[in-house]
């Protein structure tokens, strides 16, 4: 197969000077936090993972939109993207490389904030069980979420007559209210062990049947597709943070 | 053998068709100007006809449906990616072609991009964007070329140098030209394809669009002013419906084939005269007025 567009549209994303910004973003933030909360308290606990990785999930989740405009709407609208459909790669070629190059993208990105739980266990040293948990779940859960905002602000995109405005717009009003939802259950925070899913799941069901009908209104079928989605996110979420005991 | 052959294209945007029951054909070797004003359904034809758009109908290239391979693109904005210089930017779709990248200098030397092949394409003026257009249309030496208003919006000079550039890399290639403007494409089309409201008007080599449309036309031509009575004598031919005379101007209106009994009788009684409209314009004025 082709790759000539996976390959460009990787370089040229890694070459763009968000992708440097955002690294050091994520890093910075992170730093700017364990130290804070360093001397504020007494070492690691649950809460100051908790807040660097949301403040993470939120960077990743915002490139995730930047790159699908990037990668697709802007090309679009560019009329760059008729002319690759009439290259070798085709139409579903050109649409499957640069999904790949998003998808591998923000695989680079989560894998960055991979290594944030890294820079915080040997600053403040503490048990290896406590690294692997978290920094799988800052992979998988930012690799999601970057997913899930990459397609989901590419769907909306496309539905809305290919606009970059409305894209970015809609994609970005999906990442707050994503960040707001992440920063919901730091009222609890000194009781994430014992806090209800029940508790939560509803309001983040309704939050998300809100965001569907307000982001997916003009489209029924989509508004299924992100229920779905919302609910596995939400799923997951349930089941790897606040169930297990850390 | 036809390069094109188009057959009973419709299509729909919603419930407002863009293409009715288009038809043509062109030959093999011709450059083909598609003309039509704004809204006709020139692009919309031209994205039918590279399955850009989802179509009915029938659409071969030399017999056979498309094969990308054989067919290079212009689209009306170009499309370009700005932050590559030209040659990157060539080798780009050299690799994307599959062709090998020594057809990047052959094309850059044929479409004079020489002093600016290190240049990024942003600082490029909009004449030399069309050239490197150009440039990557022809790059996988493609049998057709298809360019949807590729003069538009260019200064007369850079028009001028244009045309040269595409009768310089036409050679055996079969060319689609479209445009909004008769002028900019008359003195390098040896085939039309006339379309309005998204129908097909008319299509042919430009000699028999005017011979058909004779009919509907006018002479006019300017005489001696010791000629204006003999010519108001003799123009009691056939098919002659009116003369009308200002000054030393003649407007002769006529039906069926009589142009060339009058441009007969003119010559036979020795009168001398410079004809002011016999050409396609007129044609083009009286169609999609």
């Amino acid at each position: 197969m082709n790759t000539v567009i996976f390959k460009e549209s990787v370089v040229r994303s890694l070459r763009d000077f968000s992708f440097f910004i955002l690294t050091v973003i994520i890093t910075g933030i992170n730093l700017f936090l364990y130290l804070t909360y360093h001397f504020q308290s007494f070492g690691i606990d649950r809460f100051l993972l908790w807040l660097t990785f949301m403040f993470d999930i939120l960077v990743v989740m915002a490139y995730s939109g930047y790159l699908s405009s990037k990668l697709f709407i802007r090309e679009i609208e560019r009329k760059s993207m008729e002319i690759l459909f009439l290259t070798q790669s085709g139409k579903i070629g050109t649409y499957m490389q640069k999904t790949l190059a998003g998808y591998f993208l923000i695989f680079t990105i989560s894998f960055i904030a991979f290594f944030q739980p890294i820079v915080t266990m040997f600053n403040f040293g503490t048990v290896p069980l406590l690294f692997i948990y978290w920094s799988s779940i800052y992979f998988l859960i930012s690799l999601i979420s970057g997913i899930f905002v990459f397609s989901l602000s590419n769907a909306v995109g496309f539905a809305l007559k290919k606009s970059i405005y409305s894209m970015l717009g809609v994609s970005f009003y999906i990442i707050i209210s994503f960040f707001t939802l992440a920063l919901i259950p730091l009222q609890w925070n000194n009781d994430f062990d014992i806090m209800a899913w029940i508790t939560v799941f509803p309001f983040m069901a309704s939050r998300f049947a809100f965001l569907a009908t307000e982001a997916y209104g003009t489209v029924p079928p989509n508004i299924l597709i992100l229920a779905v989605l919302g609910i596995v996110w939400i799923v997951i979420i349930e089941n790897t943070l606040w169930e297990v005991k850390v | 053998m036809n390069a094109v052959r188009v057959d009973k294209i419709n299509v729909w945007y919603g419930k407002f068709q863009a293409l009715k029951d288009v038809s043509f054909e062109i030959p093999t070797g011709k450059v083909a100007g598609l003309l039509g004003p704004n809204g006709a359904g020139k692009t919309t034809l031209i994205k039918s006809m590279l399955s850009l758009l989802p179509y009915k109908g029938e659409i071969k290239f030399f017999g056979r449906p498309l094969n990308k391979r054989e067919v290079g693109y212009i689209s009306e904005n170009e499309g370009l990616y700005e932050w590559m210089s030209v040659e990157e930017y060539l080798e780009y779709f050299s690799r994307l072609y599959g062709v090998p990248t020594k057809m990047v200098e052959e094309v850059i030397d044929i479409v004079g991009l020489k002093e600016n092949r290190d240049k990024k394409i942003g600082s490029l003026s909009k004449g030399t964007k069309r050239r490197v257009s150009i440039a990557r249309s022809i790059i996988h030496n493609p049998r057709i070329i298809i360019m949807d208003e590729p003069l538009s919006g260019l200064d007369p000079l850079i028009k001028k140098e244009l045309t040269e550039l595409i009768k310089k890399v036409s050679g055996e290639k079969t060319f689609i030209i479209s445009s909004h403007q008769l002028r900019d494409i008359e003195g390098i089309c040896d085939w039309l394809i006339l379309i309005k409201n998204g129908e097909i008007v008319d299509y042919g080599d430009p000699e028999s669009i005017i011979k058909r449309y004779r009919p509907l036309r006018e002479i006019v031509f300017t005489v001696e002013p010791r000629d204006v009575e003999k010519v108001k004598n003799i123009m009691d031919v056939e098919g002659v419906e009116s003369l009308e005379v200002k000054n030393n101007t003649i407007i002769v209106k006529f039906s069926g084939n009589s142009d060339d009994i009058i441009f007969e009788a003119l010559l036979k009684n020795g009168i001398k005269f410079n004809l002011k409209t016999d050409s396609l314009d007129s044609i083009y004025r009286e169609v999609f007025k």
